[in-house]
């Protein structure tokens, strides 16, 4: 077993060192129809905030070289309507599942924190295992402390920070130092394409392949942290989730494969299992 | 396997051009929302299309005709050399051709041939251009005296989709009951729920 949030009375202890990262299987069930989600250590879902979003306007989706732009804007249907149609669903998915917190107003973030740990099984345990704070890419230490102290105000689960790649140590650090349980690296940068059906520019998280060896950079950057680490950006082998783990991480997130090829990403987790 | 290909600048389309006879692909699906027929029910089904993309109705005449339906195929097209080839398709198929340079059929566009056929049909279904969609939904309210759900089907297809199975939400479409993805709850949406 693996894990990830050891300081945390709860815990966080993964079986399986791939997971699946927000944005890449909507709540969980997303690929159901085509693989055993099961074999997956733990799947992030899609951003939820306290009230619905709307997302961002149409084009979402730009191709470039080896990837693609990705805008959705945190479309979600807010935390009252994700609780509705997933709490049953999430402990049959049969993977442990980490809620996604883009940061928000500190008081919506708690409230949501507090709303997601409320789900319990029938043995009084949360369905939810983890929360991961999504940071923006231009913040500032005081409002990652704001964030952080308004989930641990919300709840007791381990809470994953996920940083924008290249993010400067002044960030991870005050995350470390407010007591996150382990450190996500790391958010795409952003980047423009040019939607072709419309011809319109679409800006937003740049994903793909080449992400890789940006990812194992920034992995060797926080490896004095002295806080579990989970890598993500570019993996589209085995042998590039085994180069991150080689380098420290202790489990490592698939994004853009999971579109490109499922089978890939499944084969992937199920040769960890 | 066959594939109906239309040349496409498109990097995926030209691959998949590429293919050879002994290839092996590997596919997902069915995805999505198909067209469907009305359950116990038998009637006039319209089919129009103004681009070279119509496979998709192809496979919904078979159906309909399975069943007992009467079919009217209407397609537009620049010239006739780039017009579905009528020889193709089961004798039973009533064909309306529009060529925009008259070498076929009607000279013009099938949009001046859609009122009398609107008027005829049951149910339409139609993978084409958003304009054309648009005139179908401004002549169906003209012709049929009012607009309603369940009798106009459309293809949407004019935006790029990431994933196919409701993940990434790129493929958003904007209808009265908010907004849908079109890997999952489309393709085929019935236009009159639209907002186009």
């Amino acid at each position: 077993m693996i894990e990830l949030a050891p300081q945390n009375k709860i815990g966080l202890s993964l079986s399986n060192p791939i997971m699946i990262a927000s944005g890449f299987c909507g709540y969980g069930d997303a690929y159901q129809k085509l693989f055993d989600i099961s074999s997956f250590g733990a799947v992030v879902t899609q951003p939820i905030t306290l009230r619905p979003q709307r997302g961002a306007i149409q084009p979402r989706l730009g191709e470039t070289k080896a990837g693609f732009i990705l805008n959705i804007g945190q479309q979600n249907p807010g935390v009252k309507k994700v609780i509705s149609r997933f709490r049953k669903k999430w402990p049959r998915l049969g993977a442990s599942v980490i809620a996604h917190l883009p940061a928000d107003e500190p008081n919506d973030l708690m409230r949501t924190a507090r709303a997601l740990s409320g789900i319990t099984s029938a043995q009084g345990h949360s369905v939810l295992v983890a929360v991961e704070l999504g940071l923006p890419h231009q913040t500032t230490t005081q409002a990652v402390k704001d964030w952080l102290k308004a989930i641990q105000d919300g709840t007791e689960l381990p809470i994953l920070v996920k940083l924008p790649l290249s993010i400067s140590r002044d960030i991870s650090e005050v995350a470390v130092t407010n007591n996150a349980d382990a450190l996500v690296i790391g958010i795409p940068p952003l980047g423009t394409a040019i939607s072709p059906m419309q011809g319109e520019l679409v800006t937003g998280l740049q994903y793909g392949p080449a992400l890789h060896s940006l990812a194992l950079y920034d992995l060797q950057r926080h490896a004095d942290f002295g806080i579990p680490l989970v890598a993500t950006g570019g993996i589209h082998s085995l042998a590039d989730a085994q180069i991150l783990l080689d380098a420290g991480a202790l489990a490592v997130q698939l994004d853009s494969l999971l579109f490109i090829d499922p089978k890939s990403a499944y084969e992937i987790a199920w040769n960890f299992s | 396997m066959s594939l109906l290909l239309r040349p496409d600048p498109d990097p995926g389309m030209a691959w998949l051009s590429a293919r050879k006879e002994g290839d092996i692909l590997d596919l997902i699906g069915p995805l999505g929302t198909g067209f469907v027929l009305p359950d116990n029910v038998v009637g006039n089904l319209l089919l129009v299309s103004d681009q070279q993309m119509i496979v998709p109705l192809l496979g919904q005449m078979e159906r309909a005709m399975a069943v007992g339906f009467s079919v009217t195929l209407a397609l537009e097209s620049k010239r006739a050399t780039t017009l579905y080839p009528v020889a193709a398709l089961p004798p039973l198929v009533e064909f309306q051709a529009a060529t925009l340079d008259g070498s076929r059929g009607y000279h013009g566009s099938i949009i001046d041939l859609l009122p009398d056929l609107l008027r005829w049909a049951d149910m339409v279904c139609t993978v084409g251009s958003m304009e054309l969609y648009r005139t179908l939904k401004r002549q169906v309210k003209e012709v049929r005296f009012g607009a309603y759900k369940g009798f106009l089907y459309g293809l949407v297809a004019e935006n790029l989709m990431a994933c196919g199975v409701g993940a990434c939400l790129s493929c958003t479409i904007e209808t009265e009951a908010g907004l849908k993805l079109r890997c999952v709850d489309g393709p085929v949406f019935d236009l009159e729920t639209l907002q186009i």
